[in-house]
């Protein structure tokens, strides 16, 4: 691993608000978990338990984490890690000790995918431990312990996805709080696009394919056909993001 | 004479405005070189030119013999520099952040972070966050980065801004015995013109982006304008004579006290032509000009303050 790279985790993992997050994620989840088992809130909250916890429990979780909460937290944690940085003079600086441009961008983009991804795993953990504790050692069923595994890795793509997408937006308006509006912007646009009736439109679209894994095809398998769909789009959109952010910041004047 | 940087043409716009154009200088090995202009006359943009950092329209510019458009790993691989405002990870130590920088230099060894920080008189605060460090450490601080890896050259933009005027004069001592036992050649933005003058081998002024004056300093200040104080007992006759007196002009006059400009004419022929012209003189006194006369001439300083 490149020197940079490492140094550049190093700083990452350095950062606060990442560990104040899962602690809160981890509270959420426990809190989730006694919320759902109650009958009151089974009935308020329009859910059935016996869907929803035990060895769906994991799964029913993730939804929280790839849908709002995960791409907020990524992004106040980009826009520290590349808007601040640039802000504060700091991006720049390795480039003064003989690090090329483009192997500052490279490091920062697999300091910041690796991040996403082991983020979906600190989620994927805390989740399982929760189920563990509420339901014992049920939540293991094989097969939902499998079909879970799988979402969770697809999670991570999407995850690793929009995060590439976030380095573009930060590289390009090099401003914290456009970077923020802008992928605020996306969430409602996601949303939107999610619920249309354009099957082109949904089938083009990166942020239609975690939504159909997790809700269309809740507590199930997912066909292998929109597997191979939803990851070659994400590898356009991925591909399409860190060539933008690659060719930006060899032009960029500091 | 070996060259340690080639600068040729450079010109820089930004959304059609120009910030640097035709600006030209090369540098030898242990020079200081001063780079000075009013705000927004080009320093900054041309420093970071030269360290890549800012993309340049036209020019070129040769770094120990290599090209920074064909390899600009290489030509700035013995290149230090400490631009903009002191930027650092203000949560970490002076100690964390020196070697947060030395990992990125191949050549640097284990412990040149701590000599650097000797070096720079920041050894007793290693330990200490950068967070509650003043701006006259920062700016130490930033040269102990500067130097990591050895370099060849470095550029400092505005390295004095914050010290002190102990600390100005024993950066700029610093920086001279640098110059001198190792060759290092540096480049300096600032606006203190006294120090400029004294410890810079070298002049660059630039004045809304264009260079207007360059050279060694010596040079620079002994081939222009003097100013001369004298007083004369035949009043009338010298102020008939002074339209003959080539290069020679009146700026004041007090009763038998002149004070007069020299121009391109030098004290020994001035004094010539008075005893030519049987005057007798009873009191003079030569004031040289200084950087800082030479700099508002030229960049019109005063005259905009007044306005």
């Amino acid at each position: 691993m490149h020197t940079l790279t490492k140094l550049y985790a190093k700083k990452m993992f350095r950062q606060k608000l990442i560990y104040i997050f899962f602690a809160c994620f981890l509270t959420a989840s426990f809190c989730y978990s006694f919320l759902i088992s109650s009958p009151q809130m089974e009935e308020m909250l329009n859910i059935d338990i016996a869907i929803v916890g035990e060895e769906n429990f994991p799964e029913f979780m993730m939804r929280f984490y790839i849908g709002t909460v995960g791409i907020l937290f990524q992004v106040f944690l980009l826009t520290l890690y590349i808007c601040n940085e640039d802000r504060t003079k700091m991006l720049y600086q390795p480039l003064l000790h003989g690090v090329s441009r483009g192997r500052m961008i490279k490091s920062k983009v697999l300091v910041a995918v690796g991040m996403s991804m082991i983020f979906v795993l600190f989620v994927a953990i805390i989740n399982y431990i929760t189920a563990f504790m509420m339901w014992g050692y049920s939540i293991f069923e094989i097969e939902a312990f499998m079909r879970t595994v799988v979402k969770y890795v697809l999670s991570g793509a999407y995850m690793s996805c929009v995060t590439l997408g976030m380095i573009a937006l930060c590289i390009g308006t090099r401003n914290t709080w456009k970077t923020i509006v802008i992928t605020i912007i996306y969430m409602i646009l996601d949303s939107f696009v999610c619920s249309t009736n354009v099957l082109f439109l949904k089938k083009i679209w990166m942020g239609y394919y975690p939504h159909l894994w997790m809700f269309s095809y809740e507590y199930q398998e997912i066909p292998f056909k929109d597997v191979i769909w939803g990851i070659s789009i994400m590898v356009i959109y991925g591909l399409f993001f860190y060539r933008f952010a690659r060719n930006k910041i060899k032009k960029l004047d500091f | 004479m070996e060259k340690i940087m080639e600068v040729k043409n450079l010109r820089k716009e930004f959304k059609k405005e120009v910030a640097v154009e035709n600006v030209c200088f090369d540098l030898t090995p242990g020079s200081i070189m001063g780079l000075l202009g009013t705000n927004g006359a080009g320093k900054t943009t041309t420093l970071k030119m030269i360290t890549n950092l800012c993309s340049k329209d036209k020019g070129k510019i040769v770094i120990n013999g290599v090209s920074l458009d064909a390899n600009p790993g290489l030509a700035l691989s013995k290149v230090g520099a400490a631009l903009d405002s002191p930027s650092f990870y203000e949560e970490l130590s002076a100690k964390e952040n020196i070697e947060y920088f030395a990992c990125l230099h191949k050549d640097s060894y284990s412990g040149q972070g701590m000599e650097l920080l000797d070096y720079v008189g920041l050894l007793a605060q290693a330990e200490k966050k950068v967070k509650n460090f003043s701006l006259g450490m920062k700016q130490r601080l930033a040269l102990a980065r500067a130097m990591l890896g050895e370099p060849k050259l470095i550029i400092l933009d505005e390295p004095a801004n914050g010290l002190d005027p102990q600390g100005q004069i024993s950066l700029y001592r610093m920086i001279c015995d640098m110059a001198q036992d190792k060759k290092i050649t540096f480049i300096l933005s600032s606006h203190l013109l006294h120090d400029m003058e004294e410890f810079c081998t070298d002049i660059l002024i630039l004045d809304k982006g264009k260079s207007i004056l360059q050279g060694k300093t010596e040079e620079i200040l002994s081939e222009t304008t003097n100013i001369v104080d004298c007083v004369l007992e035949e009043t009338e006759v010298f102020e008939n004579a002074l339209p003959y007196f080539y290069g020679v002009s009146l700026k004041s006059r007090k009763g038998n006290q002149f004070t007069l400009k020299l121009e391109n004419v030098n004290l020994d022929e001035f004094i010539k032509k008075i005893v030519e012209s049987n005057l007798h003189i009873s009191y003079l006194s030569m004031r040289k000009n200084s950087l800082q006369d030479l700099f508002f001439k030229l960049t019109g300083g005063l005259e905009q303050c007044i306005h």
